[in-house]
């Protein structure tokens, strides 16, 4: 041992038996789950020979029920940074088969470390999540282990994007780190969210459910909306993830990277023209206006399952990346409701915390009525909207194709609520509420008072449709900067993303507002 | 008719049945529309939440129907 040469030799063979992880057999047993290990999954994450793994040698101290005896490689948990397409990211993946990739306290040292060094050098973290829990035998030190990663997520939000994978059971305490990230990946059939499982929600209540349906990736996908992508399995999430981080600069004091995407900035698309029906009535799908104004017509969409009545999706535009806030008139009429509010208000937080302007697209035709929405909250909920358009200090750009009335006019990021720029087609209707329910209201009296109250009705709704369902009474005070062709459309958001990329607001000093959650 | 075994197309929001697209015994894709409801003053149309055969027709054109009120099933 007394030769450098050995000493070499040593540590390779220290290297070589941890990154053998849980042994061939556990190994061979993840596999055939169709699962890819910890390690594997990195690989898959960073750009070849990039990883850099830290605190390989780091072991437990548990000393409880024979714990001293058993040896946990790496303590379940890899750590590093590499590079993803050529840009910096932390990372740690949980080692399922080494003790369950169970959690204790110098698992969750390693994973703070990483944390702490992502903050302070300014680089997105991600966090692939594949195990049991707590490491039960090592008692309140895990729990404590649980509460320093929260508290650096919390830390985090905000100054590093934070991405969660879940590849795995993730139950209890251990839930709430990706809930407190901005965006969580969940993998089909193999991974699962819960803050109490099956078994005990039938000791407890008697209601009989399995994992798939509790916590499942489309029960979290499409119910809960905790998770915000449902993926086919572990190499499609991280090649989502690797997607999502491509819009994404790598901290709040960079902008998103600026890309040559090959589509012209002056491409005019003329079937835009003709893609609102001309009965006020129909629907038509919004993802083909965003997929024709978009570079290469490609956006990547979040929550895609979720409050599908409010799209919102990552693009670009000439090269630059946007979020996009969008109503889908084909789903539930593309009306405003709690989980839309809370599914958009998350979102444009997210856009302004990191430098992405906000393209919103409306088409509403009001808030959903009904006993369970306002039972539900919808004043607080659909507040939140109105709050974060005002907070963002983003370039906001609007585009009104058709309906856009009363509050929900004001909920899709109204000049009032600070658009920088405002556009609106022809076909477009501004107005305090729809032509029938408004001619009601006004006429109320000469309508009843009337000979024929039918005919008088109609003729005061189309009187109001003539003076109001129309883009120009708001163009006519400026609430709408510039009526345009629909086809032009591309042109004019892109030139003016372009004059407003400079932007700069400020809003006072504060240690944070109150957003009405 | 909510005996009828099958899946269930539930009215997302409150409205007013305009059609219904397809019969029973029809068989039906998944996506397919099979009822258009007038709600939010627009046409929404209801997709096939699975494929299958069409089992029962719950309500008819012109009814109003609350949130979650069954308007057919595919078995």
């Amino acid at each position: 041992m007394g030769l450098v040469e050995d000493k070499i030799k040593d540590l390779k063979n220290r290297e070589e038996k941890i990154l053998t992880m849980g042994g061939e057999k556990a190994v061979a047993k993840h596999h055939e789950k169709g699962k890819l290990t910890a390690r594997e999954r990195l690989n898959c994450l960073f750009d070849p020979k990039t990883f850099r793994e830290i605190d390989m040698f780091v072991t437990h101290r548990c000393v409880n029920f024979g714990m001293e005896k058993v040896d946990i490689p790496a303590d379940g948990v890899v750590t590093g940074h590499g590079l993803v397409e050529g840009r910096p990211v932390f990372a740690y993946s949980q080692d399922f088969t080494s003790r369950a990739g169970s959690l204790g306290e110098m698992h969750a040292k390693k994973i703070c470390k990483a944390m702490d060094l992502a903050l302070k050098a300014g680089v997105p973290f991600v966090g692939i999540n594949d195990s049991g829990g707590a490491r039960i035998q090592e008692g309140v030190d895990a729990l404590s282990g649980y509460g320093q990663i929260f508290f650096r997520n919390s830390n985090s939000s905000g100054v590093i994007p934070q991405i969660s994978a879940i590849m795995g059971p993730t139950a209890g305490g251990a839930v709430y780190s990706p809930a407190m990230t901005d965006w969580v990946f969940m993998v089909k059939k193999s991974s699962y969210m819960f803050i109490t499982g099956p078994e005990v929600i039938k000791s407890v209540t008697g209601e009989n459910i399995n994992f798939e349906d509790l916590g499942g990736a489309m029960t979290h996908n499409t119910k809960s909306g905790v998770a915000h992508f449902a993926c086919e399995s572990d190499e499609d999430a991280i090649n989502q993830i690797k997607k999502l981080l491509s819009y994404l600069p790598s901290n709040n004091m960079e902008d998103p990277p600026v890309i040559d995407t090959g589509d012209s900035p002056r491409r005019t698309d003329p079937t835009l023209n003709t893609i609102i029906p001309d009965q006020p009535n129909k629907s038509y799908n919004m993802k083909d206006v965003i997929r024709s104004i978009v570079d290469n017509g490609d956006f990547f969409e979040p929550h895609k399952y979720y409050a599908a009545n409010m799209i919102i999706c990552f693009a670009r535009l000439g090269g630059r990346a946007v979020g996009i806030i969008a109503n889908q008139p084909k789903v539930l009429a593309g009306c405003l409701d709690i989980d839309a509010s809370d599914k958009a208000t998350r979102f444009i937080r997210f856009c302004d915390a990191f430098n992405i302007p906000l393209l919103t697209i409306a088409d509403v035709p009001g808030y959903l009525p009904g006993s369970q929405q306002e039972w539900g909250g919808i004043i607080r909920h659909g507040a939140k909207l109105l709050w974060s358009y005002s907070e963002a200090t983003v370039p906001k750009l609007l585009l009104v194709t058709r309906k856009d009335y009363g509050g929900s006019y004001l909920a899709m990021c109204s000049k009032d609520l600070g658009a920088d720029m405002a556009f609106a087609w022809p076909s477009a209707e501004i107005a305090v509420m729809g032509a029938s329910g408004a001619a009601n209201v006004i006429h109320r009296k000469e309508i009843n008072a009337a000979d024929d109250p039918v005919a008088k009705r109609k003729e005061k709704i189309s009187e109001y449709e003539e003076l109001f369902s129309n883009p120009y009474c708001a163009a006519n005070r400026g609430y709408i900067d510039a009526v345009i062709v629909p086809g032009d459309t591309r042109p004019r958001l892109i030139d003016a993303l372009e004059i407003m990329c400079g932007k700069r607001e400020t809003r006072p000093q504060k240690k944070h507002g109150n957003i009405p959650l | 008719m909510n005996d009828v075994e099958g899946t269930p197309l539930m009215a997302p929001m409150p409205g007013t049945i305009i059609s219904y697209e397809k019969n029973v015994g029809d068989s039906v894709s998944e996506g397919e529309t099979l009822v258009i409801l007038e709600a939010m003053k627009m046409e929404n149309e209801l997709p096939a939440p699975v494929s299958g055969t069409l089992k029962a027709i719950n309500c008819s054109g012109g009814d109003s129907v609350a949130k979650n009120d069954v308007l057919c099933v595919i078995g």
